[in-house]
């Protein structure tokens, strides 16, 4: 729970970040408008990976965007108004994602759209978005919002994004694994991107990068690379992804057998994985990053247990129906934390309808802090308006019994870097 | 049709800690031996296995006029659902309907039972009521089964690589055009000549049902139900040409390139990284110029056979020519298209299955149970899976191998002469049992 220190550090970071003050929209008083104009439904349009490489992900989003829909009518709606969910199927595909776009927008008069997950897709509709003049409200992880690359209309505040994930690392791993790190990746824009900021945040710390594995994409078989892997390694650190990564799993516990270095990875190797399942054995013991815990902790907060009871997920982060249906809970809370914002952002703005998306705009770059609550249950972030990118605490967790235990949870400002963009003074 | 939960490490991943090798090993081989079991056991035997018997003879009454209004009736309320119900594809029930029940679970109805569609399909019953089923030209006997061939690569087309064939009201509308399409053609050919040979959808169950150990039948008042060992029909039932065995080859192929273009190979091949799939759009050229390649290829390879088989065998004869031994060797890949719908739809099958039960439920007020993809997340279930599909996969072709032995047999009336004719073919068949194989086990990416 946060307590009011936590919240002035917060909002000291803020300042640091330089996000720009609470502004008048923001006062509880305002706030708490709810006189109903209209019992209208809010329309939020949820551009969904129904189908496509991204079906596993689009099912727990649904359930939690679904979860957090429901608690948020329940307590009367935004505004006094409900909030209807308009879910169109993206096929994880960047050009029917801008299609969709334009559906809510045009046809089904979606007040804005949202939820969705992988980048091609956000980058792929985030112009037609801006073009429409749409509230795009992304759930990606992608660092393209704060990178600059998308428009005043695209915002990310429910998720932190891969590049602050990354960098937050460094500091624990340098301290409690070792300094000397081999990376191996998969040899395309997401590998090069853990290569980018992970060495730059390592040797920030006086730590190195021994070696930088690069294994090409369509790989499948990877003992041909695990030689490259010098002896003085004192962490391994890797973040493959598809169907080869258990493979390499398997390999890389052949090869080192009882012997080799820390290992270290991000869940999104293993998202929806159980990790006791066969073949995981050699992780026992190894370190991964989490963006939410998958396995409720000890120190369990109230909020992630009210969270995980309203998306129906055990404290295994499996599904309550079926215990074996592990969610992909590093990445879902995203969609929960973002429609919360959105309910509080449209109530700083007194959001009646479509004109008004420009205020829905404006005010939700206006937050600066949100603290641990039910509404975020992953933890406090600070938001900063203008790269409309939101930052949180991230999570490492060792692998003991089969289960993934929560060892570090990071200082938010590990995880904040300087603004690459300032939205704020694009036009509209 | 784009399968579910592709987006994790284990889907796919699993599978590839199985040892599949052995088994693509031990099921080549299975097939391999079965096409040596038909080619020592005695003629007789062949034909023998695949005898028809009557099993029930009498009157029924004529329940299909009834039966086709009422799949009309349902199809109009499931159309009308896809333009205004929810624009989630799994939950409107239009999409989950068409492409879960109807196209992946209806042709192991028909596979089953015996031909459903016919009776279920929703233009007969009108068109017979109405009288509008006459036609008033005739569909020229030269065109074969071309038009239904041409309208199932339309199909194909839309199910595999057209963006968004889920979609519920681009759905409703691609329906109510073919159904549009189907009713003016039927008025203008005939239901009879159409659906014979061009609404390809009674083409593909019609051939498929052919499978099932059940054969209805019925001549006047009279219905026949006679019943044997799967595949008995297609030795019993109307032949057909090259026409016809393209549109065979084109449904195998079709469903064997929707398998083959999610493999790290074909990706690899069109410049995809198959880490990074791009999505539907990006890949439209190439899977429109794969999915004809993968029928061209098919195709050349089986009237390769048919070519050296007639070179390899000594008698000649009107059924020995290369059009007539097309058709009649492309009815015995049959069981290899139902085993490649069956191993490749399995996992859609069990995932969509759970999404249409659930739009059921909700279309009748019940609470759905959540949706499970967890079996495609756990090593045994993984195992069983892949042991499901692979053992179709062999199954399909043993009873291709000896299917087409026995027809053979009954083409050429000799035993020897029938294994040096099916031999190119049978090979072609073993060869298609690993690749098959090969398929399911293959790292995907899309």
């Amino acid at each position: 729970m946060t307590t009011d220190t936590d919240r002035r550090t917060l909002l000291k970071g803020a300042a640091a970040i330089g996000a720009v003050a609470a502004g008048a929209q923001l006062l509880p008083g305002t706030a708490r408008y709810a006189q109903a104009q209209s019992s209208a439904p809010i329309k939020v349009g949820f551009q969904v990976h129904r189908t496509g490489i991204g079906a596993a992900y689009g099912r727990w989003y649904d359930r939690t965007t679904k979860a957090a829909a429901s608690l948020i009518n329940e307590a009367g709606g935004i505004n006094g108004r409900p909030v209807e969910i308009v879910a169109e199927d993206d096929g994880t595909d960047p050009k029917r994602g801008a299609e969709v776009i334009e559906k809510f927008a045009n046809l089904h008069e979606c007040d804005v759209a949202f939820g969705t997950l992988f980048s091609h897709v956000v980058i792929g509709s985030a112009p037609r978005a801006g073009e429409l003049k749409l509230p795009y409200f992304v759930v990606s992880e992608g660092h393209h919002v704060a990178s600059g690359m998308l428009n005043r209309w695209t915002l990310q505040p429910g998720i932190t994004d891969v590049r602050s994930q990354i960098q937050s690392m460094a500091p624990w791993i340098s301290d409690n694994l070792g300094k000397k790190v081999t990376m191996v990746y998969p040899d395309f824009a997401f590998g090069h991107d853990h290569r980018k900021y992970f060495t730059e945040a390592i040797e920030r710390l006086g730590g190195e990068v021994l070696e930088h594995i690069a294994i090409p994409p369509s790989e499948t078989s990877f003992f041909k690379y695990l030689p490259k892997i010098p002896r003085e390694t004192e962490v391994l650190y890797h973040v493959m992804v598809g169907p080869g990564v258990l493979t390499f799993v398997k390999e890389m516990g052949e090869y080192f057998g009882d012997s080799g270095p820390e290992i270290f990875g991000f869940i999104d190797s293993l998202e929806a994985v159980d990790i006791a399942s066969p073949g995981l054995e050699f992780l026992e013991g190894s370190h991964f990053w989490e963006g939410y815990p998958r396995y409720a902790g000890e120190d369990q907060s109230e909020h992630d247990a009210f969270y995980r009871a309203a998306v129906g997920v055990d404290d295994n982060g499996a599904s309550l129906s079926d215990p074996k249906d592990v969610s992909t809970y590093a990445h879902m809370f995203g969609c929960w934390e973002t429609l919360h914002i959105l309910k509080a952002g449209m109530e700083a703005a007194d959001y009646r309808g479509p004109q008004d998306r420009q205020a829905l705009i404006e005010a939700v770059e206006a937050m600066d802090v949100f603290p641990e609550s039910r509404a975020h249950p992953q933890g406090s972030k600070l938001f900063n308006g203008r790269t409309h990118q939101a930052f949180g605490h991230q999570h490492i967790s060792r692998v003991e019994g089969g289960r993934l235990v929560p060892v570090h949870r990071t200082s938010i400002f590990d995880t904040v870097y300087e603004d690459q963009t300032d939205y704020t003074k694009t036009s509209f | 049709m784009p399968r579910p939960a592709l987006a994790h490490a284990a889907d796919g991943g699993i599978v590839l800690l199985l040892p599949t090798g052995y088994y693509l090993l031990g099921g080549t081989l299975a097939v391999a031996a079965s096409m040596l079991v038909a080619a020592l056991m005695p003629a007789g035997w062949a034909t023998g296995l695949f005898r028809a018997r009557t099993l029930w003879r009498g009157r029924l009454p004529r329940i299909e006029v009834g039966a086709s209004l009422a799949g009309a009736a349902v199809l109009a309320g499931l159309v009308w659902i896809g333009f205004t119900g929810t624009r989630d594809p799994l939950e409107n029930p239009l999409p989950l309907a068409v492409w879960t029940l109807w196209w992946v679970a209806l042709p192991l109805v028909c596979a089953l039972v015996g031909n459903v569609w016919a009776a279920v399909n929703p233009w007969s019953g009108f068109l017979t009521a109405t009288g509008l089923g006459r036609g008033v030209l005739t569909l020229p006997r030269e065109a074969g089964y071309m038009p239904a061939t041409l309208l199932f690569l339309g199909f194909a087309w839309y199910e595999l690589v057209w963006l968004s064939p889920e979609d519920p009201a681009g759905l409703a509308r691609a329906v109510s055009a073919y159904v549009g399409l189907t009713l003016v053609a039927a008025m203008l050919f005939g239901w009879r000549a159409w659906s014979e040979r061009g609404e390809c959808f009674s083409v593909f169950f019609g051939f498929i049902a052919r499978l099932a150990p059940l054969q209805w039948s019925r001549e006047g008042e009279t219905v026949h139900l006679r019943a044997g060992f799967p595949g008995f029909g297609v030795l019993h039932g109307p032949a057909i040409t090259v026409s016809g065995a393209l549109f065979i080859l084109l449904a195998l192929a079709t469903v064997s390139f929707d398998g083959l273009s999610r493999t790290f190979t074909w990706l690899g091949l069109i410049g995809v990284n198959p880490l990074q799939f791009p999505g539907r759009s990006g890949v439209m050229v190439p899977n429109t110029f794969g999915l004809v390649w993968a029928w061209a290829v098919l195709g050349s390879a089986f009237f390769a056979c048919i070519a050296v088989g007639r070179w390899l065998g000594r008698g000649d004869g009107p059924a020995m020519r290369g059009a007539p031994m097309a058709g009649r060797l492309a009815l015995t890949i049959l069981p290899i298209s139902l085993a490649y719908h069956v191993a490749h739809y399995l996992t859609v099958l069990m995932v969509n299955g759970q999404y249409a039960r659930a739009a059921g439920e909700r279309l009748v007020g019940l609470e759905p149970v959540e949706v499970t993809t967890s079996f495609l997340n756990t090593m045994a279930d993984v195992e069983r899976i892949w042991q499901a599909q692979s053992g179709a996969i062999v199954a399909g072709h043993v009873l291709a191998v000896l299917l087409a032995h026995a027809s053979m047999v009954e083409a050429t009336g000799d035993g020897r002469e029938a294994t040096r004719r099916g031999a190119p073919l049978a090979a072609l068949m073993i060869g298609y049992t690993a690749f098959g194989l090969w398929l399911l086990a293959a790292p995907t990416g899309a």
